[in-house]
């Protein structure tokens, strides 16, 4: 057998293997807390080391008692519907010269005071002393916030009328009825309460209204909401479902956990291998055990550089196009390099005959040992380096995952969705982009709320690498200076073999054909036109909030002339799920903005179909990262950073005399035990949230046409390797 | 086709609504004037507001030809004894920024007279009903000059009121203009039923002063102190319209604006918050008065008008609940035993002291 039929056979091996394993670490979400388990109340209860779970018997009852005043809460407010009924009817005769008025805005005291909240639904209610409720008016708030709304004087002081009240709601379109339309559900945000004996006729002025609602934080210059309280004050909430969900299929996971703390504590010889075996088996590990070595191979590593979790972006080299190039760059962040290694990475890669990438180089930039201090010191490795090459790639393998982790995963879904998500929601309530978007932005503040405390900052990558939370910061805050929807479209395929970048464009497909044909319907087309206005503002909060745009020093001298021109011959770069540079950005106080606008048009008739196009452009790029973006990188974590030896988020220098570039079998480079079962943790968390899939729909807000769109491309997925069932309707952890 | 039935189930509640209706303003009215009897005319010896004021008698005589309807107590060419007071609402300082007032009365007494009538500067007021003025009072809340600041914050309307009728430093009481705010009835000899405001305005046309200037419209309307390095004195108005009358008479023009009712009449006409279009409204002049003599402070004190005194023809109009903008005037007409019961109290208990010309500022 010759050298290439050899190759064939390994690789036809490799496949094989591959498939099979995923078909049997496929997470079937299994094991799930059973009775006697632990209980968690919801997400904002996960903690790296010890969550917030009730255990204890006593916990437990206290719990269910809490739970049983909340579902007594619930039911009482069902039977308060059904016995006092909101009717939809105007009591009285409104009367234009008696009239309440007030005008809404943002923030709370100074704070965005002078910010108008417009196209608010607005309600004045009374209810009598026997209970009945009585709706007296409603009205909208104006482009400048102010509302007045006309009620019946007369009829507000009858002597059987208890209380009056001003209720202002917001606005979602989240529900879709059988034929795929929606109409605006109203939820009540805020309650102003007026006495009866104000109310003497003529105006009653409310003054401002200040709403804490979807608020901006001033203490960070990346756009995020402010949530006071996570189960209390926060803008959006989690649905039943989804608690019930990660409950679970969280609770047996973090049991693990615990008792690896606990043997860690009390000394009881844990191991790596032990942590690995008492997780549920990753694709890695079912594949070690069957041809052991087959996962450290080139042609593994290459593979899932190019359709793993890190799913690279693959350059052209420009000094040698036959080579595709990735580069890591991690000295320009904040470290700590007294435990951790964070060397720059280069890798380069060759494509073999069946498309898939074969590294041939790997180069590292920084200390590798404890004993180095030189941050430029340069080493290149090729696969003649034999264990020194294995151990390059384990390198390369650790920077991808954080990469991915930290770039394409919190800062390229998560939070890139979250300024979305509040420029959505501060903005959009008439227009019918509202209904188009809102179901698949919810939900993301609160997962990025709890992650700033457990993932970023000082939470996990703090401790399991060498960036310290000012180095994660910088680097959110750059990726986030990099992302735009404006000429956005996903990673355009190599070779035949690049599954992820073809599924990305197959999806991408799909959501445009989805938003093309939902605002070029007619009548979306026209309440688009007439609410115009709302999508001005929702594009302006979205680029004075946006951090400013970035490109790095090397690509600015690569790219871009000294004018700030894109160079000719720049092909070997891949443009199209980059920064746009051949546009001007937008310029906001003499700074040039990561976000584009969406437009600059206030009012409906002075739109063009460039104008729509822009719309749709961007409706696409928020529903594929929001969706198809986060659950490629979310959901194969478990796949590629299920084995802590395989692959982690940071290595350690070592007590060897070759630092990180020991073997394997070293267990002072691999991760502590805590982190490695923090880690392993993790990977099992993220990837096995279980709920909240476009196919599923268990929250029933999902459009049918996107559903249906998707589902006639099922076949044409699964040949890409990607199961449409596991793709996610929103990001959802 | 329209039925030609007389809705009667729709007569009969709205007869039942006004008769309760009239119980309430009674009510609150009977409650308002015995609550101002007993803790501001009993225990302060004060009047309802406008404490600040001085009061003059002099003749007043209707035009030879009047350009309106007649009713018949308007004789043309008719004299008529008469005294007035000119007053200052709320505060004991002319150098603040309030509201001022003029009162008639058609006879040189201190109470009996044909007729009287109460005007304020402004067009407009700051209360519309007795609903409005009873929170108008609940928000009063006077600190250093400053007042009502709740009532501006919730009512609007009470705002504008302010800006159109107070008046900052004028330089005489005499060159203001007066408005009775409310329509009163007016039943002239044709007995068409008609409304009318009343206004008293400078004989000669000579500027209005004391006019808010660009300053005092941005200043909050509940901050009326007086200005920052004040020189006037506490009394100077009063003083100035002494030193005026003294000199020579001091003559103004009492004039009309009637608005002929009919059925499908907005009840907006009764609102003293809006003023009647003068283009289809006109101001029409009624009477002269002029101006004599000053009455001393104990005197003025001692004078109570009242909207009882209004001949048969151009009473107050009806009003059927405390939401109703005429129920102000009801409020107005029924008051009377506050009053009385000040002077009663006046005479058992002695004059209250007039005005200091200290140097207690802004009270």
């Amino acid at each position: 057998m010759n050298t290439t039929e050899k190759k064939r056979e390994t690789q036809f091996q490799l496949t094989q293997l591959c498939a099979e394993c995923t078909e049997k670490t496929k997470i079937s979400h299994r094991p799930k807390r059973s009775f006697f388990h632990p209980r968690l109340k919801n997400f904002n209860r996960v903690e790296v080391h010890r969550s917030r779970t009730h255990g204890g018997f006593f916990q437990q009852i206290a719990l269910f008692c809490i739970e049983l005043y909340e579902a007594t809460g619930r039911r009482y407010h069902i039977l308060n519907r059904l016995v006092f009924p909101r009717r939809d009817k105007i009591y009285g005769k409104p009367n234009p010269h008696h009239v309440i008025t007030g005008y809404l805005t943002f923030g709370t005291r100074k704070k965005e005071a002078d910010s108008p909240v417009f196209n608010m639904h607005i309600e004045l209610w009374a209810r009598t002393y026997w209970g009945a409720y009585r709706k007296l008016n409603e009205a909208k708030s104006d482009r400048n916030g102010a509302f007045r709304i006309p009620y019946d004087l007369f009829y507000v002081q009858r002597l059987y009328i208890a209380k009056v009240w001003l209720a202002v709601y917001q606005t979602g379109h989240e529900h879709f009825h059988s034929n795929g339309q929606h109409s605006p559900e109203y939820k009540e945000f805020k309650r102003i309460k007026i006495s009866k004996g104000d109310l003497v006729g003529i105006e009653y002025s409310c003054k401002q209204i200040q709403l804490s609602y979807w608020e901006y934080r001033q203490d960070t210059p990346i756009p995020r909401v402010v949530i006071r309280h996570h189960d209390r004050h926060a803008p959006d909430s989690y649905t039943p479902g989804y608690n019930e969900a990660i409950e679970k299929q969280f609770v047996p996971i973090e049991l693990v956990k615990l008792r690896h703390i606990a043997m860690i504590r009390l000394n009881q010889g844990l191991t790596q291998q032990r942590i690995v075996e008492d997780y549920p088996e990753n694709l890695t590990v079912c594949m070690e055990k069957v041809v052991p070595g087959i996962t450290r191979s080139d042609d593994w590593f290459g593979r899932r550089m190019m359709n793993g979790m890190y799913a690279c972006d693959f350059d052209r080299d420009p000094r040698n196009p036959q080579l595709y190039w990735v580069h890591h760059h991690w000295s320009s962040y904040d470290k700590t390099l007294h435990h951790y290694a964070m060397p720059d990475v280069d890798m380069w890669f060759t494509l073999k005959e069946d498309g898939l990438p074969l590294p041939v180089k790997i180069t590292l930039t920084g200390p590798l040992t404890k004993n180095e201090s030189d941050p430029k010191q340069k080493r290149t490795f090729t696969p003649e380096d034999g264990e020194k090459w294995l151990a390059a790639k384990r390198i390369c393998r650790v920077s991808a995952a954080l990469h991915a982790e930290l770039a394409h995963h919190f800062s390229g879904t998560h939070l890139n969705i979250e300024q979305y998500a509040i420029a959505c929601f501060r903005n959009l309530r008439l227009n019918p982009i509202s209904g188009l978007l809102k179901s698949f932005l919810r939900s993301v503040v609160l997962l990025n709320h709890t992650a700033d405390r457990i993932l970023v900052g000082n939470g996990y990558i703090t401790s399991a690498c060498a960036l310290t939370p000012k180095g994660i910061n910088q680097l959110i805050y750059k990726v986030m200076g990099t992302l735009d929807w404006r000429g956005f479209k996903p990673m355009q395929p190599i070779s035949e073999a690049h599954t992820a970048a073809k599924a990305g464009n197959l999806f991408w497909k799909i959501v445009w054909d989805f938003v093309e044909g939902y605002i070029d319907q007619p009548d979306n087309r026209a309440a688009i036109l007439e609410h115009w206005f709302e999508l001005y503002c929702f594009s302006e909060d979205l680029v004075n909030k946006s951090v400013p745009a970035f490109l790095c020093n090397y690509l600015q001298h690569a790219l871009l002339e000294g004018n700030g021109k894109l160079k000719e011959n720049t092909d070997w770069y891949q443009r199209g799920h980059r920064m746009d540079l051949t546009g001007e950005r937008p310029m906001v106080d003499g700074i040039p903005k990561a976000v584009s606008r969406i437009t600059t048009k206030q009012d409906g008739h002075a739109v063009t179909e460039s104008d729509i196009d822009l719309l749709k452009q961007a409706c696409t790029y928020m529903i594929y990262q929001a969706t198809f973006g986060h659950t490629w990188s979310n959901s194969k974590q478990y796949d590629d950073i299920g084995e802590v030896l395989y692959c982690s988020l940071g290595l350690r220098f070592g007590n060897g005399p070759d630092g990180v570039l020991g073997p394997e079998t070293d267990y002072s480079i691999a991760p502590d035990l805590t982190r490695s079962t923090q880690m392993m943790w993790w990977s099992n968390l993220l990837s096995r949230t279980g709920y909240g899939f476009i196919i599923a729909n268990e929250d029933g807000d999902v459009p049918p046409d996107l559903q249906n769109r998707l589902e006639s491309h099922r076949s044409q997925f699964e040949e890409l390797g990607l199961d449409i069932d596991i793709i996610q309707s929103r990001i959802t952890i | 086709m329209r039925s030609n039935r007389i809705p009667i189930l729709k007569l009969l509640q709205t007869a039942i609504r006004r008769f309760f209706g009239r119980i309430s303003v009674w009510l609150a009215t009977k409650f308002f004037t015995l609550l101002l009897t007993i803790f501001g005319s009993i225990l302060y010896r004060k009047k309802m507001s406008h404490n600040n004021g001085i009061a003059a008698t002099g003749s007043i005589r209707f035009v030879d030809n009047p350009e309106f309807p007649l009713h018949p107590f308007f004789v043309p060419g008719k004299t008529m004894p008469c005294r007035i007071r000119h007053g200052a609402a709320s505060f004991m300082d002319d150098a603040m920024r309030v509201v001022r007032s003029m009162a008639v009365k058609m006879a040189d007494s201190r109470f009996k007279s044909p007729m009287d009538l109460e005007m304020n500067t402004g067009e407009t007021a700051l209360f519309w009903s007795i609903a409005s003025f009873f929170r108008f009072a609940k928000y009063k809340k006077t600190r250093f000059g400053v007042q009502y600041e709740e009532y501006y914050r919730r009512y609007p309307a009470g705002v504008q009121g302010a800006k159109v009728g107070m008046r900052r430093n004028p330089t005489s009481f005499s060159n203001l203009k007066y408005y009775s705010q409310t329509p009163l009835l007016y039943k002239a000899e044709d007995q068409v039923l008609r409304y009318a405001k009343y206004r008293s305005v400078p004989a000669e046309p000579i500027p209005e002063t004391g006019l808010l200037d660009e300053y005092d419209l941005i200043l909050p309307s509940e901050n009326q102190r007086i200005l920052p390095g004040e020189t006037r004195s506490r009394n100077y108005l009063k003083e100035e319209y002494e030193e005026r009358v003294r000199e020579a008479p001091v003559r103004y023009k009492l004039q009309i604006q009637l608005h002929e009712a009919s059925d499908d009449d907005d009840p907006e006409v009764f609102n003293c918050c809006r003023a009647w279009d003068e283009a289809s409204h006109p101001w029409m002049d009624l009477a002269e008065i002029t101006i004599n003599k000053t009455l001393d402070w104990a005197e003025s004190t001692r004078m109570i008008f009242s909207m009882k005194n209004l001949p048969k023809g151009l009473g107050i109009l009806p009003s059927y609940s405390i939401y109703d903008y005429n129920s102000l005037n009801y409020l107005r007409k029924h008051s009377d035993l506050a009053r009385f019961a000040r002077v009663w109290t006046i005479w058992l208990l002695g004059m209250p002291p007039e005005i200091p010309d200290n140097d207690v500022r802004n009270c």
